[in-house]
């Protein structure tokens, strides 16, 4: 039974594929098409998918799709959206004449989705399930129980009412980008002091039970242009802050007042749930349960045991519960297993980088067949204080990387923050960055007493050592602990540094630059190497050092990327920076 | 209260020792659109007279930029035939220029005190000035506009809706230009474009033709290709005359196949006719491919009209042209591909244009004219290196935009043979080409680029450097042409391609880049990856045959696994898909309007190492036209995406292995 799975047509678009239960491709459409949370269809990551599981399309059983477009075109009327613009047919349409298929297509809530994203590949029996986002189709939260195969969602906040239109509201106040800021106001928000929870909680109120309400007068995004009105500013008693100016005391009040609120609100949902089903086990998804630093609190704090959030947690991770809900309702069976990793994406040869960089014409070290000493050459230039791209093996499915497309760099170095921030990831400087562990040692250097592969919860850092890099100023982590039966090489590499250096951990960032997808392959790799700071790139068993680049990429790789980006809409983020997306 | 400065185009206002100039961003190492001028300051004193040049690529000296510019011949000339000191040439043309930017730069240029106006421009605006006139523009107001006109006039609807729309935004800007000129008194000069006749084609399918006309249409193409093929003239005259009565003139194709019988036959001023008829009928508003922009008779008449009501002087470079060669049919000689000028017709154009200029000018005791002043002028300063480039340019841009109906070796070769006459060093260039072709990645990550940059023969990002396929027909064509001098090129092409892209054991899918023979022929939407287009994941073939790269080593057999179908507006059709390599037909496949997948395999003596071409052979559509026609209008008038045109098959994969 083969079973693909597809999100698309709002926010990252990305494709799955079910092999008998067995998840055995996943990846989003951006890495592909290079254009930041692509919500095209994703006709690149589906003939991926197939590939990637050895099938071609007449193989294919089902596509399960992640949402129900004609219970979304309800709540978009009654938004009062364009009528042009709305269009119930248009996924199955564009399933049958963007991606010739012809089987059936088995169409799915959009929170059962991300409940099914996180609960079939958690690995519990059984669980209590909490999904939280922007909006569904009307569903902007849920709470559920799971069995087997069999997920109720019992309760639920309808639209308006939204903890992600909240977060995403008060992003674009705090002047960043709705569906990319939200995660920089939950690193800014540390800096802050929570001043403002009265204003805030006038914004969102509890409710009894799982509910809870927006007080409308203060957002605009129904039927506006922007997400907030103007009586939220005056709520604040400050405008709006404009795109890239300069952050001040307020606003990182504002990012933590808001931070605490929604931690708050989340907790006592949590706790609502655990009563309502009795079970110790919660999965969550949805775009709000990328909120690392409320997850660690729901799992320290929360009457949960144990608590499993899906890694794409967003809208991408949706294809993955579509694709389980469908092979549950086509076999009877539960799909799935535990979600060991996310390393589900496409890989690259060791001949064909060898051939890309001899074409490159670059001096490039050669170290196949020679692990160690690979790692031994990685980790010179790590304990020189170098950041290293690494490029090993399967691309991540998620927001995070994970060892598969990252940048690593020594965290005991005080310098090395800034630097990432400035100069390689060009972002904004109060940006942390995470770490990743041994799992052994993770014990030692971390408040963690368990397994936290995905990086979705933060927790304090217990360390001897200094760590600078990823320490955040509230004195905070968020870590990967790393399993070396899960990620061997990546395993070996912290190991071989810890043995030089002591220390068991490493920064680990995306391996990207700002406005841009992760990349994906060895040839996006080499165009980041070559526009940014990089001191040298890992292809697989290959290392390039900076200084065998030709000196003049410094220049003409930037021109090659820039008009790339020019003329015809490639490389740019496809979604509204704006306002959320709403049709 | 003086205006605050403003931007001229890219160059950004600054402030110096109480002076205001203008500043452009460092030109990019691989070139932009722009003139390379740093600075712009506005001028002192009466002297030189400042003219200021403005317009779409062709005035920008595309494929020759920067080395060598139609501002700076003239400027060149200018000063030749009225005093050094007298003239100067301000470059304000740009590649991809549009109407709204023109009549912009226009008025921010005043502020550097321009004394002339020239404009040179028209022959983007079939391709830009109405996108919203087009079956794929993707607003739902802009389809059912365009299912509405097509429903009650048919397909010249459409085509009058987007001339009536560019006769308002071209009289609009032409104007406004007339109005700023007039509010500082300063004459403009209008250069209206001439195109290749001769050696330009546009091969673009129809749309649906009622009853079986559309099968009858391909057939008779087939006959008139085949009758060129065997210089049989006189036959593929009438099967083109044929074409033209089914399709109603309205197909560039057609016309182009007359213009091929006229010239075989000799009668060179019908083939003329039918060459201004084929750019008129390659209307951005019926095409299903992306179009080589050229000035049609609409956009010439346009600036005419403009320059008689505004008293602007003309050039008409087709007066100019054909008094120059004698012949009506330009073509090679004058220019480059479909516009864009060679250096010849740089030099002929702007001392068209330096004579108007003389003349307004007030400083010539008598009036002059280009056929006087030419004779006088040195040739362009122009570097064999610089030139051989711009041909090896030529080449390379005319394999990535010409659509011809016949092959386009004989053209690639001509302008490979070109370069190579103008400076043998080039060679060196067009194997760096075809090494960075080889390479699966960008052509800016490789050993061969960086050769080619620190040339004498760099090519820059506007001679086609970036390419996501292999450029077959042009590799092909560097083959036989190195090959002819003696030199091994074919072996070490094949070698590259075989290091990089042979067939892989698990199997190589042909429909994706960078395999795709002819990329060109796919639907606009589906080349041109707007953001706001929908992707496709299969390969739909807009012409009855669709061809694939396939590189294997000529020692195994290989084995091919479609998976396709048989597109159908109402559904039913079925057929045989015939399959070829190299021209050799090795089976047939069973098709129908649902998917199918078969395995067949390639005998590995009809194989060559490197380079081999896949052919597929597809069933002719037998639907009725109109039907398909009213479907596809019916669609539009919902707000979705419709085929005008017809698919004649559908690729979701084409794995080939070797066994």
């Amino acid at each position: 039974m083969n079973v693909l799975g597809l999100s698309a047509f709002f926010h990252e678009s990305a494709c799955c594929l079910l092999r008998d239960g067995r998840l055995v491709a996943a990846a989003e459409e951006e890495r592909f098409s290079r254009v930041k949370h692509d919500p095209r269809l994703p006709a690149a990551a589906f003939r991926w998918c197939l590939k990637q599981g050895g099938i071609g399309l007449l193989d294919l059983d089902a596509v399960a799709f992640y949402e129900s477009p004609v219970a979304k075109v309800s709540r978009q009327l009654w938004a009062g959206a364009p009528a042009d613009l709305l269009d119930p047919e248009r996924p199955e349409r564009a399933l049958r004449e963007g991606l010739g298929w012809e089987g059936p297509i088995l169409t799915f809530r959009h929170h059962l989705s991300h409940a099914a994203s996180a609960f079939f590949f958690s690995g519990f029996p059984e669980a209590a399930v909490l999904t939280v986002d922007g909006v569904g189709e009307w569903d902007t939260t849920t709470y559920g129980r799971a069995e087997g195969t069999a997920i109720d969602l019992f309760a639920s906040v309808a639209f308006p009412h939204s903890l992600g239109l909240l977060y995403s509201t008060l992003t674009s106040y705090l002047g960043f980008a709705v569906n990319d800021g939200e995660y920089k106001v939950m690193g800014l928000a540390p800096y802050g002091e929570p001043r403002y929870l009265e204003e805030m909680r006038r914004l969102v109120m509890s409710r009894p039970g799982g509910q809870f309400r927006l007080d409308l007068r203060y957002f605009d995004f129904i039927r506006g242009r922007r997400m907030y009105s103007d009586a939220l500013a005056d709520l604040f008693g400050q405008p709006p802050r404009p795109r890239e100016s300069e952050i001040t005391g307020f606003h990182r009040d504002v990012a933590r007042s808001l931070q605490a609120v929604l931690e708050e609100i989340l907790l006592e949902k949590a706790r609502w749930l655990h009563e309502r089903t009795g079970l110790p086990d919660l999965c969550m998804a949805g775009g709000v349960a990328l909120n690392c630093v409320a997850n660690g609190r729901i799992l320290r704090e929360g009457p949960f045991r144990r608590l499993f959030v899906q890694p794409a947690a967003g809208d991408s991770g949706g294809c993955l519960g579509a694709a389980a809900l469908a092979h549950a309702q086509l076999t009877g069976e539960r799909p799935g297993g535990a979600l060991p990793h996310v390393y589900l994406g496409p890989s690259w040869r060791e001949e064909d980088i060898a051939g890309l960089l001899d074409a490159a014409g670059l001096p490039a070290l050669d170290f196949r067949h020679r692990e160690a000493d690979l790692l031994a050459a990685v980790v010179d230039r790590l304990a020189a204080g170098k950041v290293v791209g690494w490029f090993h093996g399967p691309l991540e499915l998620g927001p995070r990387a994970l060892g598969g497309r990252s940048l690593l760099a020594d965290p005991r170095d005080p310098a090395m923050r800034d630097r990432l921030n400035r100069l390689v990831k060009k972002r904004e400087a109060f940006r942390p960055f995470a770490p990743s562990v041994l799992a052994g040692h993770a014990a030692g250097h971390f408040a963690l007493d368990h397994p936290s592969p995905f990086m979705l919860e933060t927790c304090r850092v217990t360390s001897t050592l200094d760590l600078p890099a990823v320490t955040h100023v509230d004195g905070s982590a968020r870590p990967q602990t790393v399993d070396p039966a899960v990620a061997p090489r990546f395993a070996a590499l912290l190991e071989a540094f810890r043995r030089r250096t002591g220390c068991p951990l490493l920064v680990n960032t995306s391996f990207n630059v700002r406005g841009e997808p992760i990349v994906a392959s060895p040839v996006d790799a080499l165009l980041c190497l070559g526009a940014t700071e990089i001191d040298a790139l890992v292809l697989e068993d290959f290392v390039i050092d900076r200084e065998m680049l030709p000196a003049n990429w410094a220049d003409l790789v930037p021109a090659w990327r820039e008009r790339s980006r020019s003329g015809f809409a490639q490389g740019r983020s496809a979604v509204s920076e704006d306002l959320y997306t709403f049709v | 209260m003086t205006r605050p400065p403003e931007p001229i185009s890219i160059w950004e206002p600054r402030e110096a020792d109480g002076e205001v100039f203008f500043v452009r961003p460092d030109p990019l190492p691989l070139g932009d659109h722009y003139a390379a001028a740093k600075e712009l300051r506005p001028k002192k004193g009466e002297l030189p007279l400042r003219v200021a040049l403005f317009g779409e690529s062709v005035a920008a000296g595309y494929l020759y930029a920067p080395r060598l510019t139609p501002a700076r011949v003239l400027e060149a000339q200018l000063r030749a035939a009225g005093g050094f000191e007298n003239f100067e040439v301000i470059d304000l043309a740009r590649t991809n220029e549009t109407l709204a930017s023109l009549a912009e730069t226009v008025r921010t240029s005043l502020q550097i005190n321009p004394d002339v106006l020239v404009i040179f421009a028209g022959n983007n605006w079939n391709l830009l000035e109405t996108p919203e006139v087009s079956p794929y523009a993707p607003p739902v107001a802009a389809r059912r506009e365009y299912a509405a006109t097509l429903r009650a006039e048919g397909i010249a609807g459409p085509v009058r809706l987007a001339a009536e729309r560019l006769r308002e935004r071209a009289e609009a800007a032409l104007d406004w230009v007339a109005l700023i000129a007039g509010a500082v008194q300063i004459p403009v000069v209008l250069v209206v474009p001439e195109v290749s006749l001769a050696d330009w084609e546009t091969r673009q399918p129809p749309f649906w033709l009622s009853g079986g006309g559309t099968a009858r249409w391909h057939a008779l193409d087939d006959e008139a290709v085949g009758a060129l093929g065997h210089g049989d003239f006189a036959a593929a005259l009438d099967a083109a005359r044929a074409m033209r009565e089914l399709d109603g003139g309205h197909c560039a194709s057609t016309w182009r196949l007359l213009v091929r019988s006229w010239m075989g036959l000799g009668d060179l001023e019908a083939a003329r006719q039918a060459a201004l008829a084929e750019v008129d009928a390659a209307a951005y508003a019926t095409q299903a491919f992306l179009g080589a922009p050229q000035a049609n008779t609409a956009a010439r008449e346009l600036l005419l009209d403009a320059a008689r009501r505004h008293g602007f002087a003309a050039v008409d470079l087709r007066e100019v042209f054909r008094e120059h060669t004698g012949e009506g049919l330009t073509g090679r000689r004058l220019f480059l591909d479909y516009c864009h000028l060679t250096s010849e017709g740089i030099h002929v154009a702007m001392a068209a244009v330096a004579a108007e200029v003389l003349n307004l000018s007030g400083m010539q005791k008598r009036d002059v004219d280009w056929q006087g002043l030419l004779p006088g002028l040195l040739p362009i300063a122009i570097t064999p290196e610089a030139e051989a480039t711009a041909r090896l340019g030529a080449a390379i841009h005319t394999a990535h935009r010409l659509l011809p109906v016949t092959p386009k070796g004989p053209i690639l070769e001509h302008w490979l043979e070109a370069a190579l006459a103008a400076s043998p060093g080039v060679e060196a260039a067009m194997l760096d080409l075809a090494e960075a072709r080889c390479v699966p990645g960008p052509a800016v990550l490789t050993a061969a680029q960086q050769r080619n940059f620190a040339s004498p023969y760099r090519l820059l990002l506007q001679h086609g450097l970036r390419w996501d396929y292999l450029d077959a027909d042009l590799l092909e064509a560097i083959q036989a042409v190195l090959e002819r001098r003696g030199k091994p090129a074919r072996e070490r092409i094949a070698g590259l391609l075989l290091w990089h892209h042979a067939v892989r054991d698990e199997g190589t899918d042909l429909t994706q880049p960078p395999y795709l023979w002819e990329p060109l022929e796919r639907f606009y939407p589906e080349v041109m990856r707007f953001e706001d287009l929908a992707e496709r994941a299969t390969f739909r073939a807009p012409w009855p045959a669709s061809s694939f790269c396939l590189i294997c080593d000529g020692e195994r057999d290989v084995e091919i696994e479609p998976t396709l179908r048989l597109p159908a507006v109402s559904g039913g059709r079925a057929g045989k898909v015939r399959i070829e390599v190299n021209s050799e037909a090795i089976g047939e496949m069973e098709a129908a309007d649902r998917w199918r997948r078969a395995t067949l395999r390639i005998g590995r003596g009809l194989l060559r190492p490197g380079l081999n071409r896949l052919t597929f052979r597809w069933p002719p559509p037998r639907e009725d036209g109109e039907a398909a026609l009213r479907a596809a209008v019916a669609r539009l008038e919902m707000g979705l995406a419709a085929d005008l045109h017809p698919v004649f098959g559908e690729v979701f994969s084409l794995l080939a292995r070797p066994v």
